[in-house]
């Protein structure tokens, strides 16, 4: 089978994995023999026309499986043409990729082939001959295999900048129906051990700056939404614990596709809950920059996000009574949480108005969008002239217009499909009041 | 109090050019209607007069912005040279001259309409430099790599020292053809220099083969289902596309086998 081949087979069995960011290995400048370096905010090299970055070269050592997950494209039962790199042509391939700047570095997964040790030693062999005999010092992101012998993964994660292993779905019954060989156990226990990893490291590299590093730019995992019946809330709650307990940098979420026939997944034609995958990633953001709780984004009367306002405007019309606040005079903390402010923003605001006093014209220069954010705000006591600042009003201009259109398009809303959308918008404004 | 003159400052377009402007403005106490550089300038109604470049005078605005304002004035106005503003020099003289008057905490003062249009430029600056970072697209020309851009701002100077490092043992040359300049890595010396035209070899069977399959990972890598080309092009606009080998017609590679470790010594 010709490199191509093997390359087609291997990147269409790789593409459904989400994770494909660079960032946080912090910005190096090795010098001497060798090729690549890392930087510490990432960079997307391309977008495909899905519309996803393109930042790593992502594809599987090989697609050969003794597992059988059922929602998986590579599981065992599945007809699919298998094939596998060599270590010795993968290693080449992302050289001759990353000397044209295509890829920004290499993300490795593979198949359980044979057992979850052989299939993490070919992984470590590629690695090897990268950093080994090409020399190369960019970024490498493995995935660890559970239930592969925890020397194994304790050398990927010497290799690579960064390790993840799948949690694959947010609860233990789901795991159980969908993915007979995995179990709670077996995927919590390597991301424990990464992460005692990481932390030993860390406490070694101060004793030792020469101390090989493990896993620089931490652990992350994926799950997939909407193949198993759990709620949004259910899923923040468990990637809050993620990022508490075992100190990920990052969760990802992944829309279930269907790619497989089977009585106890959605069905072949379902869509893919894009929307919903987009508001768990909108909350997931208030979690990591913006000082949220789960708690106050959903509770277990109300379990679901939103799909007409994002949850960070849900949360502020919901608390109404903490607003409008003072430009000049607001906290950080509580700048973040106006609606069409985020860090960048903010940080902008808390440098400017060390040496002015801010009114809305400054605030707009600043670079601050003023269309959400205004009915949140006052600049020296004052609202925006000509605002009209109502219950309705704010709500009517947090919506979301994406889902509003799409709603239309899909006809969600029956026979008020012939209404424009900014009636569509007006109905939907309406539901909300009356809900709140 | 600087008096506004209707007057064309004209430069030779260099840096260094520019500050002289910006001390000649300091030593008038005026503030020109234009400053452009000569091969710009187009002649109109009013006076024009020609600054020398002199060393000594740019380097006097460079360490007085230093010291008696703040480093990071100096590099807003030394990042302004390399923008798209179509007025930089003359943003620049402003913002100098707000330096001056304020102090340290100029570069604070986000809210006000020069400072504000300054950081805005630098920050598009170096924005597009990031971009770049990601989209440059090199060819493998007998061992040298060579890459063309089209940026808007200067970018080569913003991503020189990124590619350095990381292509330390190649040899690497980036055209950059909005300002006809190259950047060069070679033997371990960094050059940037005035280049009017670039014209590639023909490419290698080798060349010809990485691309394909590069081609084949950017059209399999995509889902179907989640298609959205919308989303693709904000984040890649549509100008980068001709730069770039992906979203170029598919060449057929050559037939037979494809083998990348033929005819290169990857130690």
């Amino acid at each position: 089978m010709d490199l191509m081949e093997k390359l087609t087979i291997l990147t269409d069995a790789a593409k459904y994995d989400v994770a494909c960011t660079s960032s946080g290995a912090g910005n190096s400048a090795p010098r001497g023999q060798g090729i690549g370096s890392t930087a510490d905010c990432g960079i997307c090299h391309s977008w495909s026309a899905d519309g996803r970055c393109i930042s790593l070269l992502k594809v599987l050592m090989t697609n050969r499986c003794v597992f059988d997950c059922r929602y998986c494209v590579n599981r065992r039962s599945a007809d699919a043409p298998r094939a596998a790199f060599t270590p010795k042509e993968l290693a080449e391939l992302t050289i001759q990729f990353y000397r044209r700047n295509y890829i920004e570095g290499l993300f490795l997964s593979s198949g359980v082939d044979r057992s979850p040790d052989y299939a993490t030693e070919q992984m470590i062999c590629t690695l090897e001959l990268l950093r080994g005999h090409y020399g190369f010092t960019g970024y490498i992101h493995a995935k660890a295999i559970p239930g592969a012998d925890p020397l194994l993964i304790d050398r990927l994660g010497h290799l690579a900048n960064r390790l993840s292993v799948n949690i694959e779905l947010p609860s233990e019954r789901g795991l159980r129906q969908l993915a007979p060989n995995k179990s709670k156990r077996s995927i919590l226990g390597p991301m424990a051990a990464i992460r005692d990893g990481i932390t030993q490291n860390g406490e070694e590299l101060v004793r030792y700056k020469s101390a090989p590093k493990f896993a620089p730019a931490g652990q992350s995992t994926q799950m997939i939404v909407g193949a198993t019946p759990e709620s949004d809330l259910q899923i923040l709650r468990l990637t809050e614990a993620l990022y508490k307990k075992y100190r990920l940098k990052r969760v990802f979420f992944s829309a279930y596709i269907p790619v497989v026939e089977d009585t106890l997944l959605p069905a072949l034609e379902t869509k893919p809950p894009l929307l919903r995958e987009h508001r768990l990633y909108q909350a997931d953001w208030l979690l990591r920059y913006y000082h949220f709780s789960s708690e106050e984004l959903l509770d277990e009367d109300d379990p679901q996000f939103n799909p007409l306002m994002d949850p960070k405007c849900c949360w502020a019309v919901r608390h109404m009574e903490l607003f409008p606040v003072e430009v000049n005079a607001a906290p950080y903390e509580m700048l973040l949480r106006v609606p069409g402010i985020g860090p960048v923003s903010a940080r902008r605001i808390l440098r400017a108005r060390r040496g002015a006093n801010l009114d809305w014209e400054d605030l707009r220069r600043i670079g601050v969008v003023l269309k959400r954010a205004q009915y949140f705000l006052l600049c020296r006591g004052k609202r925006p002239a000509g605002l009209i600042v109502t219950e309705r009003n704010t709500v009517r201009a947090l919506i979301d217009g994406a889902p509003v259109a799409q709603a239309e398009q899909l006809s969600l809303f029956g026979s008020e499909l012939s209404r424009p959308a900014q009636q569509l918008r007006e109905a939907a404004a309406e539901c909300f009041v009356s809900g709140i | 109090m600087f008096c506004q003159r209707d007057l064309s400052y004209l430069y030779d377009g260099s840096i260094e050019g520019m500050l002289c402007c910006i001390f000649e403005a300091f030593a008038r106490k005026e503030r020109p209607r234009v400053i452009c550089p000569e091969d710009r300038f187009e002649p109109n109604l009013f006076d024009w007069r020609s600054i020398g470049t002199s060393s000594a005078f740019a380097a006097r605005v460079t360490a007085g912005l230093e010291r008696k304002v703040s480093p990071r004035a100096a590099w807003i106005v030394q990042t302004l040279y390399l923008t798209a503003h179509p007025e930089k020099e003359l943003l620049a003289l402003d913002f100098t001259r707000q330096a001056f008057r304020f102090g340290r905490g100029v570069t604070d003062l986000m809210g006000g309409p020069i400072v504000s249009q300054a950081w805005k430029a630098v920050r598009q600056a170096y924005s597009e430099a990031h971009q770049y970072k990601g989209l440059t697209r090199f060819s493998d020309f007998d061992g040298v790599l060579v890459a063309e851009s089209a940026p808007k701002n200067q970018v080569l100077p913003l991503i020189a020292a990124h590619f350095r490092v990381r292509l330390r043992n190649e040899q690497f040359l980036i055209y950059d053809r909005t300002h006809r300049q190259a950047l060069i890595w070679q033997q371990g010396e960094l050059g940037l220099m005035e280049v009017d035209a670039l014209t590639p070899p023909p490419l290698t069977a080798q060349e010809e083969q990485t691309r394909a399959l590069w081609r084949r990972f950017y059209k399999t890598i995509a889902i179907a289902p989640r298609e959205n080309p919308r989303c693709q092009q904000t984040n890649m606009p549509k100008r980068y596309w001709k730069l770039l080998t992906e979203m170029q017609e598919e060449t057929l590679p050559a037939p037979g086998h494809i083998s990348l470790d033929a005819g290169r010594d990857a130690g």
